[in-house]
């Protein structure tokens, strides 16, 4: 495991165990962190397993990055 | 309470959304595509920000019915919403694309042995640390880097004296080489306009009035450090160097070799660029957070340490490598950016009218 997931991890433990024992977040509010700290964790798991999401970069590039060309011949 | 920021804080914070990123690869594109004349690049593109402010500001004795723009926990309506839309859009990119090249240039340069993942986990804990603490803390920091960046900047002509060749300039401009010039411009006016990222502030500035001078004047300035930096590229490295470089600023400040033992400043010239681009970037996660705060009708930065490294993890992930992101950053930006800025200009204005027309309703007396 990368060392920047295990730092990751770590901090986002931390940080839910703060959040909920000094009460920080309400009760409405904690469906919202838990769903943040799962969407972080998950791109770790991304990051992990070399699993890119370039697939919207891919489009933009393909779409405005060819407009851009389309004023220069590069 | 609400968090104040001064005129000088927000005219440094419009120097550094144009040059702390500009500065690192879009040199580079710009003499690729301008030549040996690109140095008009900057000139040609301040009157065009500066009309650009005017007309986003307007006349002075308005500027006060700005201050309850874009508030939060306040009943907002569809044009506001749709800004601040767009406006997560162009923050969105703008801070993954700077995260990358951050990482990338840290990871290249600085320290080739450490993962991606680490100077990305390390630069994220730096630029939350600062977000976290408010918009008045994140000019405050600005303030001091952006002066130093500046006084660097400046010195820069007095350093590489010994290394400038004039005739890297030849032939100089003419009428037949106005059209890539132009081109030039048309690439670079995306970077220059993140200028527009002071909108979100807006009704923090504190007094109002001389508002407009402070932006204009962050953009003189900034468009003045530009032109330092590519006048200098061209002078020293040449347009062949600039043209095959990722980095060309860096290899311009490696060039400094004053005496036979200070020949190593380009890193601590590199550690002065380096928390410019941070604190831009802890601005960009600042504005984030208040666009979402705009939709979630409550003030909280409670979510901003997970969603900091959603975003961080993002700039790994969205760009497969380097390429990719520099395809990305020097063709890609030019026309989205751009796109973004003009929509965002449009709904400024949209939005400032409306507001000045209940500001002024409000104002006369119920008879």
């Amino acid at each position: 495991m990368d060392i920047g997931i295990i730092v990751v991890w770590l901090s986002l433990i931390i940080y839910v165990v703060v959040m909920l024992k000094a009460k920080i977040a309400e009760k409405k509010e904690r469906k919202w962190m838990y769903l943040l700290v799962i969407a972080a964790l998950a791109c770790t798991i991304l990051q992990g397993y070399h699993v890119h999401l370039n697939g919207i970069t891919i489009l933009l590039n393909n779409t405005f990055g060819r407009l851009s060309r389309m004023v220069v011949n590069i | 309470m609400k968090q104040i920021i001064s005129n000088l804080q927000i005219m440094f914070l419009a120097v550094n959304f144009v040059i702390s990123s500009a500065v690192i690869s879009l040199p580079q594109i710009t003499v690729h595509i301008g030549g040996q004349n690109s140095w008009l690049v900057p000139l040609i593109n301040l009157p065009i920000l500066t009309v650009i402010v005017y007309l986003l500001l307007g006349k002075p004795r308005y500027l006060e019915s700005l201050k309850a723009l874009f508030a939060i926990k306040k009943r907002s309506n569809l044009w506001e919403k749709g800004f601040i839309f767009f406006f997560m859009l162009f923050i969105l990119f703008t801070f993954v694309r700077d995260v990358r090249a951050m990482i990338d240039f840290i990871g290249s340069v600085l320290l080739p042995s450490t993962p991606n993942s680490m100077i990305m986990v390390l630069t994220i804990l730096a630029i939350v640390y600062i977000s976290m603490a408010g918009l008045e803390v994140v000019a405050r920091v600005n303030a001091i880097h952006s002066v130093i960046l500046g006084i660097v900047i400046i010195i820069l002509p007095l350093l590489l004296l010994n290394e400038i060749d004039v005739t890297n300039f030849q032939p100089l401009p003419s009428l037949s080489t106005g059209a890539s010039v132009m081109k030039s411009v048309f690439f670079t006016f995306a970077w220059l306009g993140e200028m527009l990222f002071f909108l979100i502030a807006v009704g923090s500035i504190n007094p109002m009035k001389e508002a407009r001078r402070a932006v204009i004047l962050g953009a003189v300035l900034s468009t003045f450090y530009f032109f330092i930096i590519i006048v200098l590229e061209i002078a020293v490295l040449g347009q062949k160097i600039i043209e095959e470089a990722t980095f060309p600023s860096y290899i311009l400040i490696q060039q400094i070799n004053i005496t036979d033992f200070l020949d190593r400043l380009d890193l601590v010239i590199a550690a002065v660029w380096m928390p410019t681009l941070i604190t831009k970037t802890a601005f960009l996660l600042y504005a984030l957070n208040h666009c979402l705060s705009f939709y979630y009708k409550s003030n909280t930065n409670k979510f901003l340490f997970p969603l900091s490294f959603i975003l961080g993890y993002l700039s790994i992930l969205l760009f497969k490598n380097s390429m990719e992101h520099i395809h990305f950053s020097l063709y890609t930006w030019s026309s989205l950016g751009l796109l973004l800025e003009g929509i965002i200009i449009v709904l400024f204005i949209v939005c400032r009218r409306r507001t000045r027309k209940n500001h002024e309703f409000r104002g006369k007396p119920i008879l």
